[in-house]
């Protein structure tokens, strides 16, 4: 099939003044035409699962990865940056849900709740990200141990709700034995406490996590008895100004 | 070079309705028309647009692959018989043979469109579907002529396809690729960003927005008409250079 060229000479002049006519013109067209039009639109509400599954045919993961590749691309509309507060969160958790469904062991939307659209300045909208979190964690904590750990700092520090941060910490810490779960994620409840103001609870469990032997690492296990001796200063502290409440927790652990 | 180019034509045609592309045709236009019923059957509401859309989309992208392997099928039987040899060894022109065969699948390409069409007449209003189904003679016509271009270039199906197949993705999805490659997630200070932009900015240049012609949208009645003269401009500068670049290579092979 490979057939033998001739040269160039032997096009006929009037085609290759065709040709340069019609790609300076195609140029030229090409340069003056309208750019692409830009229109922002809403999140409509995802398919079904057995629909997707169905446009999946058999990809499921890479369709999960295509969903947030577009939850992604809609945020930032071309032309327009829409506010994550702009976004329907109802439909947007349903995304992701659609996302974590169709591969359960795909991180991206936990990623993306806690990350990116937790980190709107909307205390329901963080709360919705939290909670979606939270009910995912449960089903593998051993891979989602670390977003878990993003929404405690989340409902700690941006969301200023401490019952909330120990809440999460705690499922944290309940997670069945895992070494996937580093020590420090388990350990997060206990300076939640801290910095509510339950010294005496928080040094009971730094206390008895350090007995327990669960701690194997000689630098974690100084710093945290360094902790446990700052705990046991600010405690003895609090007594001698006479707080109560420290007191009488001193003597329970007694 | 009239008469052999009218002739080379007729023979195109007769080639079309001897290959039964006429029944081949009817039967993916059924096709699409019972995944439509099925899909608009399955819908809660609005069931008349989800007969539209899928039926629009599916006839349009479908009869573009039939007219682009009918296409490449023909010019490579004709070159594998050598009888491509035999027309020129008469005094015709090469160029009567390119527009002959050309003119051919235009005329195979209007036929389509029109059968694609008449379903939708009872569905929506008259001057959306003749719009629709111009613009669709027009995109399947400049789908002939980059098809018949690559097949006259490469000389064999599957390679000719591909790359027909691949323009015409291309061509509809520029825009979208475009904009992706302007989008806030990307890092503009990049270097391979900014190669990356001008790369598809000097593509979308060359390329003709077939997104922007034969849009489903237009049957729907969810966007106006675009200005039908800016489009045909388009599209017809666009077909005079796939031409230009086909009969450059045809007076280039050496037979």
């Amino acid at each position: 099939m490979g057939a033998a060229e001739r040269p160039v000479t032997a096009v006929p002049r009037a085609v290759m003044v065709l040709l340069a006519l019609a790609l300076a013109a195609q140029i030229t067209i090409g340069s003056v035409r309208e750019g692409p039009a830009t229109a922002v639109s809403t999140l409509p509400w995802p398919p079904s699962v057995p629909t997707l599954r169905v446009v999946a045919l058999g990809e499921e993961a890479v369709l999960a990865r295509l969903i947030m590749l577009w939850l992604q691309a809609f945020d930032y509309q071309p032309g327009v940056s829409i506010p994550f507060h702009a976004l329907d969160y109802g439909r947007l958790e349903a995304w992701l849900e659609r996302a974590l469904t169709l591969d359960p062991g795909f991180q991206y939307p936990l990623l993306a709740a806690v990350r990116l659209y937790g980190d709107v300045a909307d205390a329901d909208r963080q709360r919705r990200m939290i909670a979606f979190v939270r009910r995912h964690f449960v089903a593998d904590p051993q891979q989602r141990w670390q977003w878990m750990a993003h929404a405690v700092y989340l409902a700690k520090h941006r969301l200023g709700d401490l019952e909330l941060a120990l809440a999460l910490a705690e499922e944290l810490a309940a997670a069945p034995p895992d070494p996937a779960i580093p020590s420090w994620a388990r350990q997060m409840h206990i300076f939640v406490r801290e910095d509510m103001g339950e010294i005496e609870s928080a040094k009971v469990l730094l206390g008895g996590l350090l007995e327990s032997g669960e701690i194997t690492d000689p630098h974690e296990r100084w710093f945290l008895s360094q902790r446990l001796h700052e705990l046991e200063a600010r405690s003895d502290d609090a007594g001698t100004q006479g707080k109560p409440s420290s007191r009488a927790a001193s003597a329970d652990i007694e | 070079m009239s008469r052999a180019l009218l002739s080379i034509a007729r023979f195109t045609l007769l080639e079309g309705r001897r290959s039964r592309l006429p029944w081949i045709a009817l039967g993916l236009i059924g096709c699409a028309f019972v995944a439509a019923e099925f899909s608009a059957a399955l819908a809660i509401t609005d069931s008349s647009s989800f007969r539209i859309g899928v039926y629009a989309a599916l006839v349009r992208t479908g009869l573009v692959v039939l007219l682009v392997l009918f296409v490449a099928t023909c010019v490579v039987r004709e070159l594998s018989d050598r009888m491509l040899d035999l027309t020129l060894a008469r005094p015709v022109p090469r160029a009567s043979w390119y527009l002959g065969r050309l003119s051919g699948f235009c005329a195979i390409a209007l036929v389509l469109a029109l059968f694609a069409a008449v379903p939708l007449l009872a569905m929506v209003e008259y001057a959306r579907v003749l719009a629709w189904a111009v613009a669709l003679a027009a995109e399947l016509a400049l789908l002939g002529a980059v098809c018949l271009t690559a097949t006259v270039t490469l000389r064999q199906v599957v390679p000719a396809v591909l790359v027909s197949g691949a323009f015409y993705v291309l061509a509809r999805a520029i825009d979208a690729i475009v904009l992706m490659s302007q989008g806030p997630t990307v890092v503009p200070d990049a270097w391979s960003t900014q190669v990356i932009s001008e790369l598809l900015a000097l593509i979308a240049l060359l390329m003709p927005p077939l997104d922007r012609i034969a849009a489903t949208s237009w049957l729907l009645g969810s966007s106006a008409l675009p200005p039908a003269g800016a489009l045909a401009a388009e599209v017809l500068i666009f077909s005079v250079l796939v031409v230009a670049v086909g009969l450059f290579d045809l007076y280039r092979v050496d037979d």
